[in-house]
């Protein structure tokens, strides 16, 4: 029988194949069975929201497969994603450790396969498990680097086509796939979305991919895009 | 900010330092040599672009420890920490840190939180940066 939204599902985290390459859930035997005791997996289609900033903690969720963008808004409601979370990631973690209201919002961009462990669960898992404690920290870890480029992408751009060269050449150094033609980029976010990652307009973006093209900066197919030109880019970058 | 319990947490294994405006603390792309707690005073996160243009985007304030998650992930600084004005700071050397979350491990439990609000800084910072 086919899996909803075509997803390769893995209800049994013991069995996972995929298990050893995560930061947060390569842990032992042991723990491992006492995280498949306390958590319900679920299939997510695109466009679900997992929690809402403000929201009070309920749990958290560690995203198996697919995507999600957790954002957040600024107090003249404008919104802003702070990061695009990849399979692997536990979500939602710092606000259900600190028992403090979700500090960002968080919806998969993808059909998503979570896991979801309630709260009280999971702070009992990590007051048995030091190792889980550490695969937590390690997590949190990326998370806060993560953060901080992001600081540092917005806070060092003087212009709007600076920052959007920025995130362009964080994609091809982030899983860009090297090609005769040049870098080969699978966009699977919307001109609103990516103005959202930059905090300027959709109507923004649109022109300056447009500007992009006609200078041979890029190529837009489809879903992906080709970086022509990265020394073009790196130019645009000011400081 | 990491709440004072949260911070005093560590209080116990620091070596106390009082340190005039200006000292460095750590550079961007150094290993990290253990943690630092602010105690009192301001510490400015610096961050430097790929041509050496360096900008403080973020101010570390009293209850925030420093260096955390470069420790626990072994990476290197990715921003500079200079003290703004006459601090005083706590230092744990990162072997003795390390050391300490196996000999108790209870303390990972602190450790998280403090990384979870140092999460929630940076959150603060990005809400700022889009204002602008």
């Amino acid at each position: 029988m086919p899996s909803p939204y075509n997803l390769e599902v893995e209800y049994n985290c013991s069995e996972c194949r995929v298990r050893a390459d995560r930061l947060f859930c390569n842990m032992s035997e042991g723990a491992v069975s006492v995280l498949d005791s306390v958590k319900f997996t679920g299939l997510y289609p695109k466009g679900s929201l997992l929690f809402v900033e403000g929201e009070e903690p309920r749990g958290i969720f560690i995203l198996c497969s697919g995507r999600a963008k957790l954002t957040t808004s600024s107090t003249e409601g404008k919104t802003l994603i702070v990061k695009i979370a990849e399979p692997g990631e536990v979500l939602g973690a710092s606000a259900t450790i600190l028992g403090k209201p979700y500090e960002v919002s968080a919806e998969t961009i993808e059909p998503s396969q979570l896991n979801f462990i309630k709260r009280g669960d999971f702070m009992k898992f990590l007051g048995s498990h030091a190792e889980a404690c550490m695969h937590t920290a390690q997590q949190l870890s990326e998370k806060y680097h993560a953060a901080q480029r992001e600081i540092r992408s917005l806070g060092l751009s003087q212009t709007t086509s600076e920052k959007l060269a920025r995130l362009l050449l964080d994609w091809c150094d982030r899983g860009g796939e090297v090609t005769t033609k040049g870098t080969r980029l699978k966009v699977l976010l919307t001109h609103e979305e990516m103005a959202q990652m930059i905090g300027t307009t959709r109507e923004t973006v649109t022109r300056l991919l447009s500007e992009f093209k006609r200078k041979k900066i890029i190529e837009v197919k489809g879903s992906s895009m080709f970086v022509l030109s990265r020394p073009q880019l790196e130019n645009m970058v000011s400081v | 900010m990491a709440t004072p319990v949260v911070a005093d947490a560590l209080a116990q294994f620091e070596r106390n330092e009082r340190l005039p405006a200006g000292r460095a603390l750590f550079r961007e792309g150094e290993e990290a040599e253990g943690v630092w707690t602010v105690r009192s005073g301001e510490v400015d996160l610096v961050f430097a672009s790929a041509k050496g243009v360096a900008r403080a985007l973020r101010v570390a304030e009293t209850g925030q420890i420093l260096g955390l998650s470069a420790v626990i992930s072994r990476r290197s600084h990715d921003c500079s920490a200079t003290v703004r004005h006459n601090a005083e700071l706590g230092f744990i050397e990162r072997d003795r840190f390390l050391s300490l979350l196996e000999q108790q491990p209870t303390l990972w439990l602190t450790v998280l939180q403090l990384i979870s609000s140092d999460i929630n800084s940076c959150w603060d910072c990005l809400r700022n940066l889009t204002k602008c």
